[in-house]
């Protein structure tokens, strides 16, 4: 379990961007999984399995209750240490515009990314197609990159 | 592999091993220069992506699955336990119920109520039988009359209890009627050495095949029939 245990949380947090929520998540992700263990047939397949699981969990929680949705640029995303390089800057750039990307690329690029999941497994996963999996992780690149170089014009401007 | 390809190929999976991408980055500088801007801003977003995980995480998912599973099994107990409960109350009903009105009758007390039950009938049967003639109906519990044991009144198949039973019924000189049962082995019944009641008193014998109930007015008369009725019995057949 120790394992997975950091994918499985980043995922969370990635997904709901709260670190008590994605906590939450998890333990309930890995209390479900621990339960049904035995539907669990190979061992390899444990981490998807597991994402199945917390994906479930996840959209259970906006069941049981509607969260007050905020406009990301309104509040400061990820951690709240002082930023002094510029590499932590671009670092905090790319997770602002992570949480600008809609679920349906994010999500995606995510299993991918922290994942680690080709785009087999990711099309298993969220039972898509594999060509839409393709397109839509094409996409969230792409307008990851755009939004990236946006910002940095606007951030340029600002400077000039 | 076109451009336009090229480019989504590799937006959408960067360090894919996809063999026509990996040799078209190859073949153009230009290429594999794009192909190394992605993969270089996969890093920074794989980097980004990367926020650490709360302390003792696994420690606290390994305590709450402890505790969870500690509860289930004293619910699991539970559930046992009134499982256990209800199975017991459903036998103790049953055993009451069942128990009344069907007493399991052992040998004699069915051979009794089989008299009983016949008492005018048999006072009266008068088909004098040969040794023959019940040696063939015998022949079916795997026994056999080496010779007569006296005047036989009466032989026929009867339902004994649900099994099928051979009814013997001898008369000896003074008009005594001696009523003998034999039923196989594996009747319902159980077996008992001797039994009486206000009017008769019986006794069991019983061989490998068969048991053989013996039944009579007098003590007298019973036990000199019982031991003719072994002496001539063979259950070599």
């Amino acid at each position: 379990m120790k394992a997975y245990h950091g994918d499985i949380f980043r995922y969370a947090y990635w997904l709901c961007h709260d670190h008590a929520v994605a906590e939450d998540i998890v333990q309930e992700t890995f209390l479900r999984a621990w339960k049904s263990l035995d539907s669990l047939i190979e061992q390899s397949k444990a981490k998807s399995w597991l994402i199945t699981i917390l994906r479930r969990e996840n959209a259970r929680r906006f069941e049981r209750k509607q969260f007050n949705l905020v406009d990301i640029d309104d509040h400061q995303v990820v951690d709240d240490h002082a930023i002094s390089t510029e590499a932590n800057m671009e670092q905090q750039l790319i997770q602002r515009q992570m949480m600008k990307l809609s679920e349906e690329y994010r999500e995606p690029l995510l299993l991918q990314v922290v994942g680690g999941f080709s785009g087999e497994e990711i099309s298993q996963i969220l039972g898509l197609n594999k060509n839409t999996v393709m397109t839509r992780l094409f996409r969230a690149r792409n307008q990851l990159k755009d939004n990236l170089e946006t910002n940095d014009n606007v951030k340029g401007q600002y400077n000039g | 592999m076109d451009d336009l390809e090229f480019r989504r190929s590799v937006f959408a999976e960067p360090f894919s091993d996809d063999e026509r991408m990996q040799a078209a980055a190859a073949n153009d500088p230009l290429k594999q220069a794009f192909l190394n801007d992605v993969r270089q801003f996969d890093d920074k977003l794989k980097h980004a992506l990367h926020v650490d995980v709360p302390e003792h995480l696994a420690e606290r998912l390994i305590l709450r699955q402890t505790i969870e599973s500690h509860q289930q099994s004293r619910r699991r107990n539970k559930i046992h336990l009134a499982l256990a409960a209800s199975v017991a109350f459903a036998i103790g009903l049953s055993v009451q119920t069942l128990n009344t009105p069907f007493v399991q009758l052992n040998l004699g007390q069915h051979s009794l109520a089989h008299l009983d039950h016949e008492i005018e009938y048999l006072h009266e049967a008068q088909e004098v039988t040969t040794l023959e003639q019940v040696n063939l109906k015998l022949a079916r519990f795997g026994g056999q009359f080496e010779q007569s044991v006296g005047k036989t009144v009466f032989a026929n198949y009867c339902d004994f209890g649900g099994v099928t039973s051979l009814h013997l019924i001898y008369e000896d000189a003074e008009q005594n009627r001696i009523t003998v049962f034999i039923t196989p082995k594996d009747g319902n019944f159980d077996f008992v050495k001797q039994f009486s009641d206000e009017q008769y008193v019986g006794k069991s014998l019983s061989y490998e095949g068969a048991e053989v109930t013996v039944v009579s007015e007098d003590p007298q008369v019973l036990k000199a029939y019982s031991k003719k009725i072994d002496e001539s019995l063979n259950w070599e057949i």
